[in-house]
């Protein structure tokens, strides 16, 4: 059988490939925290869904992990916020640039709606911040 | 170890048997098979001419047919084309009605479609749950009206073998006529178009270890004595499809029917002892779906579908086996398969779904390799979703 170079995905960039592979911070919180957020979106019903979980000390997100129901691509993406936004503050969590991220992971036009997705996911751990804060 | 990806791709296309290439080479360098079958004139235009109808012969031979019953076409899918459309074409007068199943390869279903969009009626049966046409369906869809039935052997997604001798009883009994597609079944099951009263038939070169390009259809010569042709040109093939026919291809084809006719049984059982392995190391997870019925499927082909895992996270995981998402024709596609659909299966479950399908090189070592990449896989993927899922693994 001729040997074919297997990691020729097409429509999988590197990144996304690597991502897949081996995604980092992945499931629920585990440690204790001052505050824990989570924040959900998508229906699984429509292919994608995600819920984010944010551990907070200080203002500060300590740990950050995801579970996901979702392509390729939603998973790579989920993979590298968490790592990411892991030791950024909390209000980091509305300055993701998604046009950037969409770049770097070579997200096919037809799949930014993903990203959107999952921008409400951190969108509601922001929200469940600011209601423990005002709260 | 076994290089990657590994073949289970074997329902798409088959790999080209030695002998069917020596054949075929033979064909394209000996210096007086060059010729046209059709200049009968000279010897040149004559060698070619044995080698056609020796090829003719040996596909006649497989199916029970006699060789003037044989038409070359350029695969089943022209086959069903002109099987469909030319007979209905033809029968116009007699009646507008034709029957077939939602489960039929695209080649049928658009077929049908076209002539829909012509005036004729169409009606489409239904599978049950395990893709399996009750002769009694197609008994009961039959008017005064209706010309022809068209129901395949094998199911090309998910390998269920229909009842065609008892369909093809009806049929006659009725005086319609009844076109079967035998893409997936002409290499593993036994076909005798007198004994399962076929009218036409379908069969595709690389299916079984031929070339691609080349088919052939099968036409009873007293019951189908013409159909209206697709194609106009230079009269070959009775005028029925016109066009030079590739001495190389046919020879390949005649080449692959032959080996099939005195291999098949001995493969067959080797394949489908392979398949149960794989569906056996497979099936053992929770949450994966045969599609199909367990009781009448080819050996060939496996297809399943695998609960709380998203479909394009599941054939990127899977992507060290040449497997397919449905069928090759659909593979491109994002709609889920419409005859996964056909059985029942949510869109979810129709996009994460596989077909496995094996062939004479497939050995034990390759599906061992492809039920531990399965296992992983779905592992991996349930240990992403949320908890509700993971309570399937």
């Amino acid at each position: 059988m001729n040997d074919l170079d297997v990691n020729d995905s097409p429509g999988y960039s590197a990144l996304v490939a690597e991502h897949f592979e081996q995604p980092g911070n992945v499931g629920m919180l585990t440690g204790h925290y001052e505050i824990m957020l989570c924040g959900a979106a998508g229906q699984r019903e429509h292919g994608t869904e995600v819920i984010f979980h944010a551990g907070i000390d200080n203002a500060l997100i300590v740990a950050m992990t995801f579970q996901v129901f979702g392509c390729p691509h939603t998973i790579a993406a989920c993979s590298i916020l968490a790592e990411r936004l892991t030791g950024r503050p909390v209000e980091s969590l509305n300055e993701v640039r998604f046009n950037e991220l969409a770049a770097s992971l070579d997200l096919p036009i037809e799949k930014m709606g993903r990203l959107l997705i999952i921008e409400d996911a951190l969108r509601k751990c922001r929200v469940a911040w600011d209601n423990r804060r005002l709260g | 170890m076994i290089p990657a990806p590994i073949y289970f791709d074997y329902a798409a296309t088959t790999p080209v048997d030695a002998d069917v290439v020596r054949v075929m080479s033979d064909c394209l360098t000996d210096t007086r098979a060059f010729g046209n079958s059709a200049s009968a004139l000279h010897a040149f235009g004559r060698e070619a001419e044995v080698r056609v109808a020796r090829a003719r012969e040996q596909v006649a031979t497989l199916i029970g047919a006699a060789a003037h019953e044989i038409i070359w076409t350029s695969g089943a899918t022209e086959a069903d084309n002109l099987a469909i459309i030319g007979a209905a074409r033809f029968r116009e007068s007699f009646g507008k009605h034709i029957v077939t199943s939602a489960s039929e390869h695209p080649a049928v279903l658009d077929a049908c479609r076209y002539l829909g969009k012509q005036g004729f009626d169409v009606t489409v049966l239904q599978p049950d749950a395990t893709g399996i046409i009750d002769p009694a369906q197609v008994a009961a869809a039959l008017t005064e009206a209706t010309t022809l039935v068209s129901i395949m052997h094998v199911n090309n997604e998910i390998g269920v073998i229909q009842d065609i001798a008892a369909i093809g009883a009806v049929c006659r009994e009725r005086g319609v006529l009844f076109h079967v597609d035998a893409a997936q079944s002409a290499c593993h099951l036994p076909i005798d178009v007198v004994a399962q009263s076929i009218d036409l038939l379908s069969i595709s070169a690389q299916k079984m270890y031929g070339p691609k390009g080349v088919g052939a259809l099968y036409l009873n010569h007293e019951r189908v004595r013409r159909v209206e042709p697709l194609m106009f040109g230079g009269g070959q093939e009775r005028g029925l499809r016109p066009g030079t026919v590739p001495t190389h291809q046919v020879a390949g084809m005649g080449e692959a029917c032959r080996l099939v006719h005195v291999d098949r049984l001995a493969d067959d059982e080797r394949i489908a002892v392979l398949r149960d392995r794989l569906w056996a190391g497979i099936g053992s997870l929770a949450g994966v779906l045969l599609n199909g019925n367990s009781e009448r499927w080819v050996s060939h082909i496996l297809n399943v579908s695998v609960v709380g895992v998203e479909g394009e996270s599941l054939h990127f995981g899977l992507r060290d086996l040449a497997v397919s998402a449905g069928s090759a024709c659909t593979t491109r596609s994002d709609v889920p398969s419409a005859v996964l659909r056909s059985l029942g299966r949510s869109d979810q479950l129709a996009r994460a779904s596989v077909r496995f399908s094996f062939g004479r090189p497939t050995t034990e070592e390759e599906i061992d390799v492809a039920i531990e990449i399965f296992h992983r896989v779905v592992a991996k993927l349930r240990s992403l979703t949320p908890t509700s899922v993971q309570a399937l693994a």
